[in-house]
């Protein structure tokens, strides 16, 4: 059964299951589905029950509980985890243990959150099927025979398996919320610069966003008042007050609320039987008296190639620190310190890293940055100013997440454009670097999960925790379970 | 493209394999970019921040930095008789 924190942590104080049973039970679960998920890179069994023991004393001695105390996590591994190895999905870091942790895996802990272990991804989060891990693809649990989507795959297999109370991710064109949608979690994406990068391994640097998978979007505004605000170890990171996300789930009245649904969102390449679920879910909030505009953001059909300019360049520059010297796995036997790096290299970065790097090496060469790196920058303004208008005239927009339903493993694979494509509704809010929630919305004729996004402004989080979780509260689709 | 001009760029030693293979894939990528030459940018300044949140730097106040018990062991790169 799905419970949100404060049902588990209500559970906890009146002794209906002490933190131990709760985190053993966890511990258990992934023992027991994991060799077939592939969810857990690692797991910290032993350390997750000295904390629950830390929990139940607390309990008995009539402490007060923080914010996620008794709450378990799995945490995608390319969030450093003190002492906890992190492999960032890649053979490159398999023994890498790292001497500090990153920020918002630090904020979750110093809230009470017990870690059950590292989650899957995509090497360094390149993909969005978490086909490109260095450890084998994690399964989709509603059938094992498809792809969760990713990179957060982990996470959201995590989260929908019930492996763990709530998953951390990272969204750096959909890496949170295409996964969400393919497995029937929610998910969130905050604005950029709300929850710091710091401790996270780089992917693209102005496009990267913390965020996390939950039970609930009154989960997820929960975490996010724990993750958000400033980071001194991140100079992107925003100083604006954090609110208390939780306390305003009431905040925004459905009646009079101004939802558009753009036109670009709705066309080919859109599964209807996705289509037809979307649709139904703007019938909902019609029937409580938003008011439903179609809108046009003409440039969307852009934000594929501007993402595969701009990001695969920033990959080449930050991947390149990945030399063997300092960290991760090397090949010995070279001659000269080029031939050690390149080797190194050539031997242990996945495919899709060498694949990023070149793509990311060329364009900023020179004689073509200009081309392409300068002209994808200049669109990218074109796409803010159109999301800018957009946004005087609706508060939030109404989107589906992936074109399709979860695909099978393979399907992809070999057809890197074909894979990039399945990002196409979600890149553009990476671009813009917008709020982005996706949650439930039905599910389809194979019973596969379908989802939907709700755009919002600027640090406009609170009104889409409020519209998902009214939502939520009139409806049932995020608390479905596959049979595992 | 001159593949293995890029990899030695990139300080990625390829097989010939995957020269192959990287070639025609991201020839295959760079076609479809091509759908930005036709976007008329004149005159717009590029966005290279997206909340123009740059440089939050904290107070210069002295901290503890990582603290290493050990040493960083690289292997012999340089070989001189």
């Amino acid at each position: 059964m799905r419970k949100t924190i404060r049902q588990l942590q209500s559970d906890l104080l009146s002794k209906k299951y002490s933190a131990k049973e709760l985190v053993t039970d966890y511990n258990q679960k992934i023992v027991k589905h994991n060799p077939i998920l592939n969810a857990f890179l690692t797991t910290t069994p032993d350390l997750a029950i000295k904390k629950a023991e830390k929990v139940d004393q607390k309990l008995a001695e009539n402490k007060p509980l923080l914010k996620l105390d008794g709450a378990t996590m799995g945490v995608k591994d390319i969030f450093l985890t003190k002492d906890i190895r992190t492999t960032s999905g890649s053979k490159l870091l398999e023994n890498f243990v790292p001497n500090y942790s990153s920020t918002v895996y630090e904020r979750l802990e110093n809230s009470g959150a017990i870690i059950l272990g590292k989650t899957n991804t995509d090497t360094f989060a390149f993909g969005g099927s978490t086909e490109n891990s260095g450890y084998g693809p994690t399964k989709n649990p509603w059938d094992i025979s498809l792809v969760p989507g990713g990179s957060s795959g982990g996470s959201a297999v995590s989260q929908v398996a019930n492996l763990a109370t709530f998953n951390t991710g990272t969204d750096t064109g959909g890496s949170i919320r295409q996964p969400a949608c393919l497995c029937g979690v929610s998910g969130i994406k905050p604005t950029y610069g709300l929850n710091s990068r710091y401790g996270i391994t780089s992917m693209a640097s102005s496009f990267d966003c913390p965020g996390v998978f939950a039970n609930t979007v009154e989960d997820l505004a929960l975490l996010t008042e724990v993750t958000a605000g400033v980071d001194t170890h991140d100079a992107t990171s925003s100083p604006l007050p954090v609110p208390e996300y939780s306390d305003l789930l009431s905040s925004v009245n459905l009646k009079g609320l101004r939802i558009g649904l753009p036109k670009e969102y709705f066309t080919d390449p859109l599964d209807p039987e996705t289509k037809q679920k979307i649709l139904e879910a703007v019938k909902f909030f019609e029937s409580q008296g938003a008011i439903i505009k179609d809108v046009s953001l003409p440039s969307s059909n852009l934000g594929i190639a501007i993402y595969y300019i701009l990001v695969p360049s920033e990959i080449s520059a930050n991947m390149a620190r990945y030399d063997g010297l300092r960290f991760g796995s090397s090949k010995k036997d070279v001659t000269d310190l080029w031939d050690y790096y390149q080797t190194t290299r050539g031997k242990y970065m996945e495919p899709e890293i060498k694949r990023r790097i070149l793509i990311g090496t060329y364009l900023l060469s020179a004689g073509y940055y200009d081309a392409y790196f300068t002209k994808a920058s200049q669109v990218r303004t074109l796409i803010i100013n159109e999301y800018k208008k957009v946004f005087s005239e609706v508060d939030i927009l109404l989107t589906p997440v992936s074109p399709t339903p979860a695909w099978p493993i393979g399907q992809k694979s070999n057809d890197p454009l074909a894979m990039y494509l399945a990002d196409i509704y979600t890149v553009c809010v990476n671009v813009a670097g917008l709020p982005s929630l996706a949650i439930p919305c039905g599910f389809n004729s194979l019973n596969l999960p379908i989802g939907m996004q709700l755009i919002g402004n600027y640090f406009n989080e609170s009104k889409l925790f409020s519209v998902g979780h009214q939502y939520q509260q009139a409806t049932n689709f995020h608390l479905q379970e596959p049979k595992l | 493209m001159n593949i293995k001009k890029i990899s030695q760029l990139a300080n990625i030693k390829l097989t010939p394999e995957e020269e192959k293979t990287y070639s025609t894939q991201i020839e295959n990528i760079f076609n479809y970019l091509k759908v930005l030459e036709t976007v008329d940018t004149k005159g717009v300044s590029p966005t290279f921040s997206t909340t123009n949140l740059t440089n939050q730097t904290r107070q210069d106040i002295p901290k503890p930095g990582l603290v290493l018990d050990g040493y960083i062991i690289a292997p012999k790169t340089i070989h001189k008789e």
